[in-house]
């Protein structure tokens, strides 16, 4: 990429942080802090959570649970999305059935997952893994299924064998549109442990923001969502980053 | 409907560099006529730019220097009235049926007709083409062929004095597409439009038209000219003729060589 | 005649139904934890007659429905905005990958203060998490655009406006059609969803009840219905779907 067209990125990027910043404060100011706390109140809230809330333990249990969730849904689903995408009757039955239940409004779940698992660590992972499992797998079927018959066929008659036509052919030919579902699933297993964290837990940025919200606390909601912000956006760029490497 | 005269100077196009790219000078200098009324084709090797020169002609693209006339409007990046284009790529659309893609043109273009009028244009066309019973299908519903006639019908039911064709037949097969040839004939003879052809056949040039321009490869220029002796009422028939198959070598002497350089150059032309 | 895949399919989830309700009926799997099917069956059916159910679900309904509405025509003018400008559109590229990351929650108290204590903060959930499908969706279906319907758009002299809703649009419709199907899902459950936390009306908020009041037999009556109704409206967008894209000639 050129360098003025980088420059151009950044330029515009920090752009974007003003008009935000520029807009969250013109929203305090109208609708006062009860409403919405401004964003110098939020990094103030911040820095006493930093100090002297535990910040830090908040956020590790966060996304400590996050990472498990998203190991497991990130395997889970790969796995079962090889499963359904390779063999057809499997796929043909079992992906509406998928796409049925990623339809479902799995907040409703939530009790049941907190009867299964009690308060505390496992409901949260198990939460973001059910919330992220269900894009990659289907993506995953998806992803196979859209290899054209013809590779086989090419690999096939240049006597290529069957571990290394998956290795080689299949892999690199599907990585694009599973990566697509990669990226939903890592974005929504955070949003499935946060949402686990607003219920069933005492720790986490979940609770904090939940905490907040009972409270009316503007000033710990906007601390926490800054963070959360953050991350989001941080997660965001990179997956972009590894999507556009891909996609070359 | 009266064809019209079309004056091609001196035409260039170069394509800006991207990303780090070298400029591509993808067509030029050209510059020919065209007749009222006459059937010219042009054939090229890949990558020599008849796809672009054409989008110039047709005003969808802006030449980086020289000029074209169509009738007596300096065409500079915008389609002038009464031009009507077929592209390679099938651009019927999808979402609409026959009868629908026929009068687009017709309801939302610049000349609205009331819609008594648009009914007769189209009826007319459908009967040129053949496709009369399948008025109220979807696209889908019909062949590669089918949907190739419903393209031209609806550029010609705007009455164009000048149509440009992009290897129209291109995906089609071979008898087809001597078929089709057939038709277009047979509509140029009623409609008396002047038309300009681009396609890869040799023997399609030589068969359908009044004149056939030949071009080098990238960036390309008029290489020769062949006029032909056919009379306006021909048909593939003069297949058979043996001028026909001289034509046709000629042709292939002039253009093998350009073929050979077409073949090493890079596709890097948008 | 339903194919011999569908019948597969149902005989899946039907035997996972009835092992469920096997585990409940015997015990293993105890009653305040997961109630059995058929129970979950028999409460929904007298909650339905007995009317205790009607206005929850009328207000979840009416939310979402709005939701969904102001999602798409939202989403597809959006869509339109970033396809055109491409400068934004880059720039928001990493925003909305991860959109869905952040609990959009947190905008409850600033959506009270902006519509009122009433129905238009949940709907304005339900609307964040249902728009940035749509916005993604259309910008696919705008970018999949064959250059040559543009090109045939230019030979006819059409208006930039005639262009986008003759053209554009139609064309682009298939791909939104997928956006429009996770649209709506998303915007159920973001409506529920809210209605779960904040609200104090609705079916997420008479489950949310029924959990604190340990009433488990409503709880999975409710949840019940609301996958039977997510179900047959994704059966009705499903055919929809094929039909257009049959037309289309892309099946």
């Amino acid at each position: 990429m050129k360098s003025t067209q980088k420059t151009t990125r950044k330029f515009d990027s920090l752009i974007l942080l003003a008009v935000f910043v520029g807009f969250w404060s013109l929203l305090n100011a109208t609708y006062g802090s009860n409403a919405i706390a401004s964003p110098v109140q939020a990094i103030e809230r911040l820095v006493r959570l930093a100090v002297h809330g535990n910040l830090l333990g908040h956020m590790a249990e966060t996304f400590s649970a996050y990472a498990y969730a998203l190991v497991l849904a990130i395997i889970g689903g790969t796995l079962a999305g090889m499963l359904l995408g390779l063999h057809k009757m499997a796929g043909d039955v079992g992906e509406p059935i998928l796409v049925s239940i990623y339809s479902l409004p799995k907040v409703t779940l939530y009790p049941v997952v907190l009867l299964i698992f009690g308060l505390g660590m496992s409901a949260k992972v198990a939460f973001g893994f059910l919330h992220g499992v269900l894009p990659i797998a289907i993506f995953t079927i998806g992803a196979i299924r859209q290899i054209p018959k013809i590779y086989l066929k090419a690999s096939q008659t240049l006597q290529v064998p069957h571990q290394k036509y998956i290795r080689y052919v299949v892999v690199p030919a599907t990585l694009p549109e599973y990566f697509s579902g990669v990226k939903i699933g890592v974005s929504l297993t955070l949003l499935g442990v946060l949402i686990g964290e607003m219920f069933g837990s005492q720790r986490g940025l979940g609770y904090l923001l939940m905490k907040g919200i009972e409270l009316n606390d503007t000033s710990l909601m906007a601390a926490v969502a800054l963070v959360l912000l953050t991350v989001a956006i941080l997660i965001g760029v990179s997956l972009q980053r590894i999507d556009h490497h891909l996609r070359r | 409907m009266k064809g019209i005269q079309v004056t091609v100077s001196d035409l260039t196009r170069t394509f800006e560099s991207m990303q780090g790219q070298q400029p591509v000078h993808a067509l030029g200098p050209v510059s020919f006529d065209i007749k009222p009324g006459e059937f010219l084709s042009v054939v090229g090797p890949s990558g020599c730019g008849k796809s672009t020169l054409m989008e110039c002609i047709a005003g969808l693209s802006t030449p980086t220097s020289g000029s074209v006339l169509v009738g007596d409007v300096n065409v500079k990046g915008e389609v002038p009235a009464g031009v009507g284009v077929v592209f390679q790529e099938n651009a019927v659309f999808p979402w609409l049926t026959v009868y629908e893609n026929i009068s687009f043109g017709l309801k939302h273009g610049n000349t609205a007709l009331p819609t008594g009028e648009i009914s007769i244009r189209v009826d007319e066309a459908l009967e040129l083409i053949g496709l009369k019973a399948f008025k109220s299908h979807y696209p889908s519903q019909l062949s590669g062929g089918m949907r190739q006639r419903v393209a031209i019908a609806r550029t010609l039911v705007t009455k164009p004095d000048f149509i440009l064709m992009d290897e129209p037949f291109g995906a089609l097969d071979p008898q087809t597409r001597l078929l089709m040839g057939d038709e277009l004939l047979k509509i140029w003879r009623a409609t008396g439009a002047t038309v300009f052809l681009i396609t890869h056949s040799l023997e399609e040039a030589i068969l359908l038209s009044d004149r056939v321009l030949a071009m080098t490869a990238r960036p390309g220029k008029i290489k020769t000219e062949i006029k032909t002796p056919w009379s306006k009422d021909r048909t593939s028939d003069i297949s058979a003729s043996p001028q026909f198959g001289q034509l046709v070598s000629e042709l292939w002497g002039v253009m093998r060589e350009e073929s050979k350089l077409a073949m090493a150059q890079s596709e890097n032309v948008a | 005649m339903i194919s011999r895949v569908a019948q597969l399919r149902w005989l899946v989830v039907g035997g996972c139904v009835l092992t469920l309700e096997v585990l409940c009926r015997t015990g293993i799997i105890a009653p305040q934890v997961v109630v059995a099917p058929s129970i979950m069956f028999s409460t929904l059916i007298e909650m339905i007659l007995s009317g205790e159910v009607t206005t929850n679900f009328e207000s979840t309904f009416y939310s979402a429905l709005t939701a969904i509405l102001i999602s798409v025509m939202l989403g597809i003018s959006g869509g339109l905005l970033l396809w055109r400008v491409s400068r934004l559109r880059r720039v928001l590229e990493p925003v909305l990958a991860a959109y869905y990351s952040v609990p959009v929650f947190v905008f409850y108290p600033i959506l009270i203060a902006l519509f009122g204590m009433n129905d238009m903060p949940i709907i304005m959930i339900g609307v964040l998490f249902g728009v940035v499908s749509m916005i993604v969706n259309a910008l696919n279906g705008f970018d999949r655009i064959p250059l040559v319907y543009l090109k045939a758009a230019q030979t006819y002299k059409l208006s930039a406006w005639q262009v986008t809703y003759l053209i554009r649009i139609p064309a682009a419709l298939p791909q939104m059609m997928t956006g429009f199907k996770l649209t709506v899902a998303y915007s159920f459950i973001g409506v529920i969803a809210a209605e779960f936390i904040l609200s104090t009306s609705g079916l997420g908020y008479a489950i949310a009840y029924a959990y604190n009041n340990f009433e488990t037999r409503a709880m999975y009556a409710l949840m019940l219905l609301i996958m039977i109704v997510v179900s047959i409206i994704n059966v009705c967008l499903m055919s929809i779907e094929k039909k257009l894209l049959t037309r289309r000639g892309v099946i």
